[in-house]
């Protein structure tokens, strides 16, 4: 518990000297003075060229995080790999080339690519076009002219006469396929 | 019964040679062709052709790889179903760096041919393109070994 001492109380040059002996300044050379001033301008300036070099690392850091992001945000798409060219039952084996070459380049290709229906685009996908392409079955159905190109768009009646004809053309064109089958 | 006791070593030989197979060689031989393709000086990197036996008792029984090495290392693409049949579609493409420009064997086909009519071969070109998937005019031709 703190009394602050009475000045008027009956010990008085017990106060003065207390006093005296807290209230003196010490003298401090002024070399000293100096010295410690500079050591400690040194030591802030040392903190402070500390806190701005992290700063500075921070700042660069960021920039360079926002350019990277940039870059891949404004990087130019390379277009998925053009397989619709083909329907499926008329692929061929440039089909099968252009998916391979994207693949091999590891672009982005088109999810209608997936050819074998298996979620992803990959090596059994070319090799499922190329057997496509091959397969003999599609040749011949790809022989089999339309019935635009036959002039047979009409719907053929039977009991007509004039629908004899057509019918018959008809199976001239699907005979010949089949004679190719043997 | 003492004739047919005489007779029996005389028509047993007979009834075999009558009964055992024919020989199964005689007609038959096995042949190869080979099909080149010419790209004129442009990549091949892509080939599709159709081969057809119009004439003869010709049969497919396998098909071997390419000479070029960007052709070599895998028999190209077939219908198996084509095998034992007269007609084949065969096809292969290449990523490789190294593609073929002059003329070149992309395919040998291996045929058991029947019969002594001299079978005739057709051939109809289904695709053709360069590294960009371009098509490309190429000549065709056979040869049989």
């Amino acid at each position: 518990m703190r009394q602050d001492v009475d000045p008027s109380s009956d010990l008085p040059e017990f106060a003065a000297a207390m006093r005296r002996a807290y209230s003196h300044r010490p003298a401090i050379p002024s070399e000293i003075d100096a010295r410690l001033s500079a050591m400690a301008a040194e030591r802030f300036a040392a903190w402070r060229r500390s806190r701005m070099a992290v700063r500075w690392a921070g700042a660069v850091a960021a920039g360079l995080a926002a350019v990277i992001a940039l870059a891949i945000a404004l990087r130019p798409q390379r277009p998925a790999a053009p397989i619709a060219r083909a329907t499926p039952k008329n692929y061929d084996m440039v089909d099968a080339l252009l998916l391979a070459k994207h693949l091999a380049a590891h672009d982005a290709v088109d999810r209608a690519s997936d050819v074998n229906g298996d979620g992803v685009v990959d090596q059994r996908d070319v090799d499922a076009i190329a057997a496509a392409a091959v397969r003999l079955r599609q040749t011949v159905a790809h022989r089999l002219p339309t019935l635009n190109a036959l002039g047979l768009d009409k719907p053929i009646r039977p009991a007509s006469a004039e629908s004899s004809d057509s019918a018959k053309a008809v199976a001239q064109v699907v005979a010949a396929p089949r004679e190719g089958m043997r | 019964m003492k004739r047919l006791s005489l007779l029996l070593p005389l028509l047993i030989p007979l009834l075999c040679l009558a009964a055992g197979p024919g020989d199964p060689a005689a007609g038959t031989r096995f042949t190869s062709v080979d099909i080149l393709i010419d790209p004129k000086g442009q990549p091949l990197a892509a080939y599709q052709v159709e081969f057809t036996a119009e004439v003869g008792r010709v049969s497919l029984v396998g098909v071997e790889a390419g000479e070029h090495p960007a052709y070599a290392k895998r028999p190209p693409y077939y219908d198996p179903a084509a095998l034992a049949g007269h007609r084949i579609i065969v096809g292969d493409y290449s990523l490789d760096p190294n593609l073929p420009r002059n003329r070149v064997r992309v395919a040998r086909l291996m045929l058991e041919v029947r019969g002594q009519t001299k079978p005739q071969y057709a051939m109809k070109l289904m695709a053709a393109a360069n590294a960009d998937g371009k098509t490309i005019p190429v000549e065709m031709s056979l040869s049989e070994q």
